[in-house]
């Protein structure tokens, strides 16, 4: 069988990078958005929903609801990322929450790992693995590696300390005025990281 | 509230001020207190006076936090060279063992620390981070409930172990443990929400009801809460397509129409358009009850 | 009645000393104090026993927020017959009821008592004598003649209006009205106030924990029993 290719672009793969360094200390979760092209995903954008090991029903469930609104059945997958550097299993809340979102949009939902030990500066690795769901288990899918010229330019924006800027939606729930979305966020890293949005 | 992102540039004394701040309400943020601490305070630790001991242990802690051992390294020595014989700064010491993953040396200093001082709390709790750093989840969970045998009145202990439940997937036994922070301090808002949150993943009329119930109650204590406002709104949708009792789901239909306008009504003081015109998807219809 | 003048050499030489010396001897005696107290250790059973007491009392007052079922397996557990905590402590053999049978208890408390009343007998002696005789200020308002006997201690003269204060008497005052001014040099949990002590010497047995658990548990063990549980929410 032939595996599904994953590509994230520069913008979606900086936020969730930015994200796990936000919260270096928790787990980290959120949504993927995308397109889906024969064998090919490709994630155009991220919307960070929380920061906890165990986030709960109610908050996810509103999330999603949010999202989907706005992106309807765009929303491909779930990405996340364990609170401690050296687990590489899957979090059992990721999991459900993307059984969820295949429910929802009627189509399977890919999930993609942070690999925590990776998120070193000079790794040159990949530093984000995608699954897919194969009948019952997850199997790893094909992960289209951006390079090196990725690399640097999320160096720029740690450097510039981009996190900081991102909000999840968990931020949101605790001051509604903040933008979830980040929309200010990718501009900047447009700027600065010169990424293409 | 005002958010800083520069900490480079801020005054001593704001600087001074701003670590004190966070020492004493013991926030974790870590990175920014390395930040300060090497843009501002560092030009002039003496001239802290006695404020700089509990300065370093605090800088040295988040030091650790942002893998800066060199930093943390500096701190000790300080620290250590002021006061040779503490506790406190052997603790500092364990710390360091855990951040460079010598775990087992750091859980006999932290045996040998709990046997000289029974009655510190924090360094049976800083085993079960250890513990937890190994990943040996089970046993920090036996760990959490040894010492919550004696100190049963920590609910930072009954929160961290009702987080661990949930993550070995055992509900109920996370619901238990929040009950006990809700005994323990029943007008604080974040565990009568969080119970609501427990109750309402563990589903099923009777637990969705009584989530309802502690949203009310965390939005009667804290009416700005928009996780409750959520919460509450999503109890009632819940009890209002599944029960079987008419006169349960008209009220129910009322109350979760209530909380979206009071969601709503959040969301036009600050200006959102976007999210209240989603949000009216999860009004309800009224339906008309039959007689 | 003509105003009273007072001699300016008695302002520096009796009036400020004795305020000086008063707050000297107090900072003294709480440097020597924390040199003395060794830290009191209680043992985890006493705590574990403090923290179950606790326990019960806020399951009977904060009860009200749990459903039934939670509630009465909380209460189960603390009041089950054999195995609840509260019905074990109950039962369990007293010991060491008087202080006498704890020597260390003895010596902690009668080096409490050494710091409170030595220097109290010494220094005041050694103000009474040396400064004996003086009126040394006044208080800026008319008192009533029963103010006579505090205020003029030393100083028997029946015509000297009550408002004026003696040396011994402003000794006494200083030892007391300095309290505050201890917690501003040395902190809230400073040992230099003598007043704060004798409190403490009077309400201490009250409020000490230990005087009597099996009683304070049966109580609680009671109050538990008869609760009914009502769900408030």
């Amino acid at each position: 069988m032939v595996k599904l290719q994953v590509e994230t672009l520069p913008v979606p793969y900086s936020t969730i990078i930015l994200h796990c360094l936000k919260y270096p200390s928790n787990g980290v979760l959120g949504l993927l958005i995308g397109q889906k092209k024969g064998g090919k995903i490709t994630v155009s954008s991220s919307v960070p929903i929380c920061h906890e090991a165990t986030p709960l029903a109610p908050s996810l469930e509103i999330a999603t609801t949010l999202v989907h609104s706005k992106f309807g059945a765009q929303i491909v997958g779930v990405y996340f990322a364990n609170s401690s550097a050296n687990d590489k299993s899957l979090n059992p809340y990721a999991i459900r929450l993307a059984e969820r979102i295949s429910s929802v949009t009627n189509s399977s939902a890919i999930l993609i790992q942070v690999i925590n030990d990776r998120l070193m500066a000079d790794c040159e690795e990949d530093r984000l693995v995608a699954y897919e769901k194969e009948t019952e288990n997850w199997k790893e899918a094909e992960t289209m590696f951006q390079g090196a010229n990725i690399l640097r330019g999320l160096q720029a924006a740690i450097q510039k300390k981009l996190y900081r800027d991102l909000n999840d939606f968990e931020n949101h729930l605790d001051n509604p005025e903040i933008d979830f979305y980040n929309t200010n966020l990718g501009k900047k890293l447009a700027s600065v990281a010169e990424l293409r949005a | 509230m005002v958010c800083e992102n520069d900490w480079t540039q801020v005054s001593f004394e704001h600087g001074r001020t701003t670590l004190k701040k966070w020492r004493e309400c013991g926030v974790r943020r870590s990175e920014e207190v390395v930040e300060l601490w090497e843009h501002v305070i560092s030009r002039a630790p003496t001239s802290l006076g006695d404020e700089q001991w509990p300065v370093y242990e605090q800088v040295c802690i988040a030091a650790f936090d942002c893998t800066r051992v060199d930093l943390a390294q500096d701190c000790i020595e300080l620290l250590q060279s002021q006061f040779p014989d503490s506790n406190r700064v052997l603790k500092l010491k364990a710390m360091q063992l855990e951040a460079t993953e010598h775990f087992e040396r750091a859980l006999t200093i932290y045996d040998q620390l709990v046997e000289t001082d029974p009655n510190n709390n924090s360094y049976r709790k800083r085993r079960v981070a250890v513990l937890l750093a190994q990943g040996k989840r089970l046993e920090a969970i036996k760990a959490i409930n040894e010492y919550l045998k004696i100190f049963l009145n920590d609910s930072e202990a009954w929160l961290q172990l009702s987080e661990l439940y949930l993550l070995e997937n055992d509900i109920p036994k996370a619901v238990h443990c929040l009950e006990e922070c809700v005994l323990i301090s029943p007008l604080n808002s974040m565990f009568l929400r969080r119970l609501g949150d427990l109750r309402y993943t563990q589903g099923g009329l009777e637990n969705v009801d009584l989530a309802r119930a502690y949203y009310e109650r965390a939005i009667k204590i804290n009416s700005t809460d928009l996780r409750s406002q959520y919460g509450l709104l999503l109890a009632n949708n819940f009890i209002a397509n599944n029960s079987r009792n008419p006169a349960e789901k008209k009220k129910s239909t009322t109350a979760g129409n209530a909380a979206l306008d009071g969601l709503v009504d959040r969301y036009q003081k600050v200006n959102s358009t976007e999210i209240p015109n989603t949000l009216e998807k999860l009004r309800l219809v009224q339906q008309p009850t039959r007689n | 009645m003509t105003d009273l003048l007072l001699d300016p050499a008695i302002r520096t030489w009796v009036f400020l000393p004795i305020v000086v010396i008063t707050f000297l001897i107090g900072v003294l005696r709480h440097y020597i104090s924390l040199l003395w107290m060794n830290k009191k250790k209680i043992d985890l059973e006493n705590i574990a026993d403090g923290q179950y007491l606790l326990r019960a009392r806020l399951l009977r007052e904060n009860g009200r927020f749990l459903p039934k079922s939670s509630f009465n397996s909380r209460r189960q557990y603390l009041v089950a017959e054999e195995t609840g905590y509260l019905s074990k402590a109950m039962n369990r053999p007293a010991k060491a009821a008087n202080p006498m049978a704890d020597p260390t208890q003895m010596t902690e408390m009668l080096k409490g008592n050494m710091m409170n009343m030595i220097p109290m007998i010494v220094v005041g002696g050694w103000i009474n004598w040396t400064f004996s005789g003086f009126v040394t200020t006044r208080v800026p308002f008319p008192l009533t003649l029963k103010f006579k006997a505090m205020l003029q201690r030393g100083v028997d003269l029946v015509s000297l209006d009550s408002a004026w204060v003696s040396s011994a008497s402003w000794y006494f005052l200083c030892m007391f009205g300095l309290r505050s001014i201890y917690t501003l040099v040395l902190g809230s949990e400073n040992a230099a106030d003598q007043s704060k002590g004798m409190e403490d010497q009077m309400t201490g047995v009250a409020t000490n924990p230990q005087a009597d658990p099996k009683a304070a548990f049966k109580a609680e063990w009671e109050a538990l029993q008869v609760q009914q549980h009502q769900f408030a929410l």
